[in-house]
């Protein structure tokens, strides 16, 4: 049982753990975006003789291959999983690689020191082409999540790409500088676009998507980053020094970096909780599962006392229709979950046990329930006396059976748990109390009809001593059965009924010879105990402060 | 520690805001914390006239199994208190570096905990396969039935207060687990005195 619940488990976590994964594919993809600008910016840095970016250039066209590499085989280290269960993803990666594979023997000229115009120019010419394939590239795994929530995952992507734009203004102004006579054109969509993203991310932008972030710290960081572009721009209007526009967008970079990692984490942890929910939940379904198979086998032990109290009640003649009937609905429940124990039960909720040794005790159970149950049949049937002789001579095994089959459960069931022990203990005890219900009337009825009187007179006596001392410890506490005293107002007024109702019958069990009267206050009096002492169960086993 | 001292710094900049009655501190009128996409407010009750009337005005349960903790129940596990806790929520919690545990059984989470902490049931780290599929949600990687533990979060792990055992049990289960001490930090007040100083409650 323990392997289905936890392959069902499995399977959810199985689903729930993929956007985490694949969230670290979209952060790297998105990357991908900014290398291809960074490192355009650098070739031109270097051909306006900055020689220092070399170090720079090298790092990102190392990076920029191991990410692509990564998500087209993986890459444990960096955390990135294969796209390949993702066929578009996969061809657009493929993409990506041809181009790269081109557009780098030019970068690795640049970094040799031996490159041509027409190397600058194809870098040029072909770096908005990569950086484009790099974005589509994104698009199709941001698709790709089915859970984000897309106000939060665009934010992300927006974000991120605003660390690609600051790049692509910084490279915009080196190509100009360079080539003074290209056209302004890119450099001023850069301008409108890192504007655009930058106002939307702030004040929120219905056509883009997104919301103002609630979250303050983000707002607080989102100011800084306007601060850093302020500036920027200015520097822009006049380029006299490239530098620090260069170390200007540099910090923008990091900035935004900053900004998409906080709006990530609020992703992240999203999901990271749901998980950890999910698993909870599983856990908490185990374990309601489990106390409903003991509640379940509990319940049997009650009704081969009740089974046998309903033969006894038709024998003397005490509405016999009612107590066929019953017996009968009785025997076949006991029948159905006994069955249900072994091979699963979807309708009384019960999956089919595993454990090898409660399958043992299950069989011995079903090996004194087989010539019982026949024997019900008999007396349902024909109400012969020699059926009702076999069900009084047996019941008492069939209980003690099923008793050691709810023993066996509760061991096949650890908790670790201490403070859900103590309480399994209270309704343990609450639970056997419904069981004595059940067989002081059927000890009561053995004596009225004389059999083995002297015996059952003493089982009765020792019946209503277990419920009455089990009651009052209930109601009490012992310390030495380890049942503590109730602080509950709920489960004292329940225990309290319980006792009320108790004592009004305790006399007509004592009692030689009964009335007509005292015969129905008995038989529908101790209907009443069991269904009182049911509620009183089930208030134990539900109430958070016992 | 040191999260306290940064708090004070950074935490103070909430001008313009409404001057709220019973601040947290000086500095702290509140601490925001994010929580699926919405950010609650932790304050204090605004009324002092207002008086606990949930099961934590009980001063004695009884005991065993409610005995009193000590302050530093295992050796290694830093103990903080509701300042260090609120620090924690802004520095870790709500960057996803850390994680706020409420380590009680759910039947007392479901009555309330603090905001934007996750339940997990103290017993549930018992089980080995429950155990480490949560452990790999808390950072740690399993590898050939290893753990690494390298980039396992930090957490804040509480219950219903100084009487209750929860916490405890669920720190000492994650020590024997392998989770680094210096990772897991005890809120010893837990709900009891997070109720007690009218800080804000969530339901779940």
């Amino acid at each position: 049982m323990k392997k289905i619940i936890l392959s069902l488990l499995f399977a959810v976590l199985g689903f729930a753990l993929t956007p985490q994964e694949l969230a670290v594919d979209v952060n790297y993809a998105g990357k991908e975006r900014m290398l291809t600008q960074k490192i355009t910016k650098d070739v031109f840095l270097i051909a306006l003789g900055e020689e220092k970016a070399k170090e720079d250039l090298q790092k990102s066209r190392n990076e920029f291959e191991r990410i692509l590499y990564g998500l087209i085989e993986g890459d444990s280290e960096l955390g990135l999983t294969k796209i390949t269960a993702n066929k578009k993803a996969l061809q657009q990666a493929e993409i990506i690689k041809k181009k790269w594979l081109e557009f780098r023997k030019h970068i690795d000229k640049v970094l040799d020191g031996d490159y041509t115009q027409e190397d600058l120019n194809y870098i040029k010419n072909h770096n908005l082409e990569l950086l484009q394939e790099a974005n589509k590239l994104v698009e199709l795994l941001v698709a790709l999540n089915p859970t984000d929530k897309t106000e939060n995952a665009q934010a992300i992507n927006l974000a991120g790409k605003c660390r690609m734009l600051s790049q692509r203004i910084a490279k915009d102004v080196l190509i100009l500088k360079k080539y003074p006579q290209e056209s302004l054109t890119d450099l001023k969509r850069t301008i409108e676009e890192l504007d655009l993203i930058l106002d939307a991310l702030e004040n929120g932008n219905r056509k883009l998507g997104v919301k103002k972030t609630s979250a303050p710290w983000i707002q607080q960081e989102l100011k800084k980053a306007r601060e850093i572009w302020a500036e920027l721009k200015k520097e822009i209007q006049n380029p006299q020094d490239v530098k620090k526009i260069v170390q200007l967008s540099d910090q923008l970079l990091a900035q935004m970096d900053k900004i998409t990692k906080m709006y990530e984490a609020i992703v992240n942890k999203g999901r990271k909780i749901r998980a950890i929910k999910s698993i909870v939940e599983m856990f908490e379904k185990e374990k309601e599962l489990q106390k409903h198979i003991i509640n379940l086998a509990g319940k049997q032990r009650m009704l081969t006392q009740k089974m046998t109290k309903e033969a006894l009640l038709t024998a003397i003649g005490y509405d016999p229709t009612s107590n066929i009937k019953l017996l009968k609905e009785d025997m076949e429940l006991f029948d159905r979950t006994l069955h249900g124990f072994l091979y699963g039960d979807k309708g009384l909720n019960l999956p089919a046990v595993e454990d090898k040794k409660v399958k043992e005790e299950i069989v011995k159970v079903v090996e004194v329930w087989k010539p019982f149950k026949k024997e019900v049949e008999n007396f349902i049937k024909t109400q012969d006396k020699n059926s009702l002789n076999y069900l009084v001579a047996n019941n008492m095994k069939l209980l003690e059976r099923s008793n050691n089959l709810v023993q066996a459960f509760k061991k096949a069931f650890p908790s670790y748990d201490f403070l859900e022990e103590a309480r399994k203990e209270i309704v343990d005890i609450a639970g056997r109390q419904r069981m004595l219900t059940q067989k002081m009337t059927k000890e009561k009825l053995l004596v009225m009809l004389d059999i083995e009187k002297e015996k059952n007179r003493q089982n009765l006596k020792e019946t209503i001593e277990l419920f009455e001392t089990s009651l009052n410890d209930l109601l009490n506490g012992n310390k030495k059965r380890k049942i503590v005293r109730p602080t509950n107002k709920k489960v004292i007024a329940q225990l309290k009924k319980v006792n009320s109702l108790w004592k009004d019958l305790k006399p007509i069990y004592l009692k030689e010879k009964l009335s007509q009267k005292e015969m129905d206050k008995l038989v529908e009096g101790n209907v009443k105990l069991l269904k009182e002492m049911d509620k009183a169960v089930l208030l134990t086993e539900r109430v958070v402060d016992y | 520690m040191q999260w306290l001292l940064i708090l004070f710094l950074v935490v103070g900049v909430l001008s313009g805001e409404e001057e709220l009655k019973v601040k947290i501190t000086e500095d702290i009128p509140y601490v925001d914390v994010e929580i699926d996409g919405k950010i609650v407010r932790i304050q204090r009750i605004q009324d002092t006239e207002h008086k606990l009337r949930n099961g934590y005005v009980k001063t004695s349960r009884p005991a065993p199994p409610f005995y009193v903790q000590e302050f530093e129940p295992i050796k290694g596990i830093e103990t903080i208190g509701e300042l260090e806790l609120l620090d924690f929520i802004q520095k870790k919690y709500n960057l996803n570096k850390g994680l706020l545990i409420d380590a009680r059984i759910s039947k007392w989470y479901r009555l309330g905990t603090i905001p934007g902490a996750v339940n997990i049931p103290f017993s549930l780290f018992y089980e080995k396969e429950y155990a480490d599929r949560l452990l790999q949600q808390l950072g740690v990687t399993i590898k050939d039935g290893k753990r690494d533990f390298k980039d396992a979060l930090d957490l804040v792990i509480f219950d219903n207060g100084p009487w209750c055992q929860q916490a405890v049990r669920e720190m000492k289960q994650l020590v024997r687990l392998g989770y680094p001490k210096d990772k897991i930090h005890y809120y010893r007040g837990g709900m009891q005195y997070w109720q007690i100083l009218g800080l804000t409650t969530q339901k779940p």
